[in-house]
């Protein structure tokens, strides 16, 4: 839709609507790559930055090297980017979303059909870009985990639809990082809990997760004081992929 | 619009087609050379290319603008601020600068090789200013027809399919409606006195299907394309001047040569039609 790919719905960028024609002017200052990245097959890198130069208007491609280089596409010269790896094919992509020094670009699925190590150039591409030029990337994607990497703000949807928009802060504190026991007299651990007021879940006869930060030493000590031993102990938070199951219902399937 | 131009001409110089669509020209050419009567005007192959040269266009314009949805060429011109339609006019231009430019070669070929080898021309330049102007209005009639297929279709396959399809057609079609428009009312049976030609008897032709037949597919004829690159290589303009005063009457060919000053009007309404269907098509389509 931002785009204008599609032709229902409203939208702003920078404050002005779709509705209103000034937003054109506004459309120089973002760069998306939607599914495929843009790219002539039949040319090099260069050459389709230069093509891209061309098509945003700018005469003077200095910056062209520049760019390739921030990218890691600077060795590939004579090479047509039909011979590209798909995680080339992305860092062209994003190549030409850089041209017209956009401060705002748009990734529909960056990472998919990438492999491991195409996963992570791509990633800490986006990083150094946020980092060092200040673009602003909004990111599309179903790898939750990797979004987790490197996102800020989210946005979750469901069919179409926004269900929730959360910061990084409050997302982490909504994933309930707790700590689980396991303890060989269940009974003795919760009246403990009980007393000192301390919130838990009770997993199995052996196990229960505690969802307050804990002084270790102390709740072991105390345990142990009434023939409770916790024979084992870990740190554990709900993921980002569960909590987005709970958040559009999907864990009711299960 | 100067950018989309800009940066489609630089496309075009990395396009394989733009330089088989040129190979192919000169080809022709030498092949028409090669293969054909030198005791012939000039006149009848400067610019008989025009017949085939919609063939040519279907594919190199189908494959060129078709790449623009495969490769997301078209959604990356609308993300930076490009107007739909901009991209569809700059691309039609392209491929009728193109297909001109390939024309020219071949007439270039023809006069410069042919002049050598052929018969003078004979046409009058008036004449054969007007079959240039019709010959380009023709190209521009292609490619607005191709062009408008290879923006709504979004995979490229289909674009060359249809194009190539929607070419053949044209071409049956004007042999069909050929028939019955170019069929004489009367059968005229002559003779040839000292080398000039005598009307002994004139009778009607049993199977002249009708005034209004005859006129509706005369009109239908000059719509085509194809009916009008056939109409320019017609015989009557192109034969040398002793064939025509001994095979045609003087009625004929100036009914020959009054068509080519009303050719450019139904190539401008079907240009005009064709062009705003497609700009219409093109605003309304979906982009993936």
């Amino acid at each position: 839709m931002i785009c204008k790919s599609l032709l229902f719905g409203t939208y702003s960028i920078y404050g002005i609507s779709n509705k209103n024609k000034e937003i054109e002017r506004n459309r120089g200052r973002m760069g998306a790559i939607i599914e495929n990245p843009s790219i002539c097959f039949n040319m090099t890198a260069e050459e389709n930055l230069k093509e891209q130069y061309k098509i945003v208007g700018i005469p003077d491609e200095e910056s062209l090297y520049e760019i390739l280089k921030i990218v890691k596409l600077e060795n590939t010269k004579n090479k047509k980017a039909k011979y590209f790896s798909l995680g080339m094919k992305q860092r062209l992509g994003i190549a030409i979303a850089l041209v017209g020094k956009p401060d705002f670009i748009l990734l529909d699925e960056p990472i998919n059909g990438l492999d491991p190590e195409g996963i992570i150039e791509i990633r800490e591409l986006i990083l150094k870009l946020n980092k060092e030029n200040g673009i602003t990337f909004l990111i599309s994607s179903h790898y939750l985990d990797e979004l987790f990497k490197i996102a800020t703000y989210y946005g979750f949807m469901d069919r179409g639809r926004i269900v929730k928009e959360i910061s990084k802060k409050e997302l982490e504190m909504n994933l309930k990082k707790r700590t689980q026991l396991k303890v060989n007299n269940i009974k003795e651990c919760v009246k403990y809990l009980e007393e000192t007021q301390i919130a838990y879940k009770i997993i199995s006869d052996e196990i229960i997760d505690i969802y307050e930060k804990v002084n270790v030493t102390e709740i072991v000590s105390a345990l142990s004081k009434r023939n409770c031993i916790v024979n084992d102990f870990q740190e554990k938070g709900e993921t980002l992929e569960s909590y987005y199951l709970n958040l559009i219902g999907g864990a009711d399937n299960d | 619009m100067i950018k989309l131009l800009r940066a489609g001409f630089f496309r075009l110089k990395k396009e394989i087609m733009f330089w088989l669509f040129i190979i192919v020209t000169i080809l022709v050419a030498g092949i028409r050379i090669l293969t054909t009567a030198h005791d012939e005007p000039l006149d009848k192959f400067l610019y008989d290319y025009i017949v085939y040269i919609g063939l040519f266009i279907a594919i190199f314009v189908s494959v060129f603008v078709g790449k623009e949805h495969s490769e997301g060429i078209i959604r990356n011109k609308i993300i930076v601020g490009h107007n739909r339609i901009s991209i569809y006019i700059s691309n039609l231009i392209i491929s009728m600068v193109v297909s001109v430019f390939c024309e020219f070669i071949y007439i270039v070929i023809m006069f410069f090789i042919g002049s050598k080898i052929y018969e003078p021309l004979q046409m009058p330049i008036s004449q054969l200013s007007i079959i240039i102007l019709n010959a380009v209005l023709i190209i521009i009639t292609y490619c607005s027809i191709f062009n408008l297929i290879s923006m709504i279709c979004s995979e490229i396959t289909i674009s060359v399919v249809m194009s190539v399809v929607i070419f053949v057609i044209m071409f049956v079609a004007e042999m069909l409606i050929g028939e019955t428009a170019n069929q004489p009312k009367y059968i005229t049976s002559s003779s040839f006195d000292n080398g000039v030609r005598i009307i002994v008897s004139q009778e009607l032709n049993p199977n002249y299907p009708g005034d209004d037949i005859v006129n509706f597919a005369k009109t239908i004829y000059l719509l085509l394309p194809q009916g009008q690159a056939n109409l320019i290589k017609d015989s009557k303009l192109t034969d040398s001047n002793e064939i025509r005063e001994q095979m045609y009457t003087k009625e004929e060919i100036e009914e020959n040569i009054k068509k080519l000053y009303q050719m450019p009007i139904y190539s401008l309404i079907v240009i005009s039609v064709i062009n705003m269907g497609g700009l219409y098509l093109f605003s309304k389509k979906e982009l993936k």
